[in-house]
């Protein structure tokens, strides 16, 4: 445990603080909880956990279309079209703000299919034509 | 949308490898992570906002909120 906190520490030090260089750890005693033990046992896999993206798709009712249609074609592996890759915009980088227009193109958000913590994968494509969709990037603490 | 183990009700993904954050343009490649971030995704499938937290700032909710009334 304690050697899992001095990491996220360090890590936060690495990163761009507008805070001045003050740091701010913090730290989720539950945290273990939600962390496979098979994924931290030591300083390796506990980066390699960190290193992982933690995305929350926080699937909201707001477009009023049809409820029961439920696309079921995802192949079982995790995948990223990369040919729609907003991403490497220049100004779009860490730090910048919400934006109401995309920087990018064609707006189109790089399609995924990923596993998910009920053991079964998601995938973006799912919820087209059906669900407005909030997709978080949260990186497993703080 | 089923609830996940921990009775969320939205799908908690895991991305190891950190290629949809790559894709996204928020895969911070030093430290091996993804940076906070938060798009809005419409029926169409394009984005329709983004916001990139500044280093230890969440989003706000009510902004999140605000983009998807803004779908409707």
């Amino acid at each position: 445990m304690v050697e899992k906190y001095r990491i996220g520490l360090t890590q936060l030090k690495a990163s761009p603080s507008p805070l001045g260089g003050r740091v701010r750890v913090g730290v989720k005693s539950h945290a273990s909880n939600i962390v496979p033990n098979c994924l931290i046992p030591n300083r390796k896999h506990l980066v390699r956990f960190w290193a992982a993206v933690a995305l929350a798709l926080a699937v909201l009712a707001l477009a009023a279309c049809g409820s029961a249609a439920q696309p079921t074609d995802e192949a079982p592996v995790a995948t990223v079209e990369p040919a729609t890759a907003p991403a490497a915009t220049p100004g779009s980088g860490y730090g910048s703000t919400g934006a109401a227009a995309p920087e990018t193109q064609d707006n189109i958000a790089p399609k995924f299919t990923l596993p998910s913590a009920a053991g079964d994968f998601v995938s973006l494509d799912s919820f087209a034509g059906d669900r407005n969709v909030v997709l978080v990037f949260y990186r497993g603490f703080w | 949308m089923a609830a996940t183990a921990r009775g969320y009700p939205f799908p908690i993904l895991y991305n190891k490898k950190g290629d949809v954050a790559r894709a996204y343009g928020v895969y911070n490649q030093s430290a091996a992570y993804a940076n906070p971030a938060v798009f809005v995704v419409d029926t169409s499938g394009s984005v329709a906002w983004e916001h990139r937290a500044s280093a230890y700032h969440r989003t706000p909710l009510d902004d999140i909120i605000a983009q998807l009334e803004k779908l409707n």
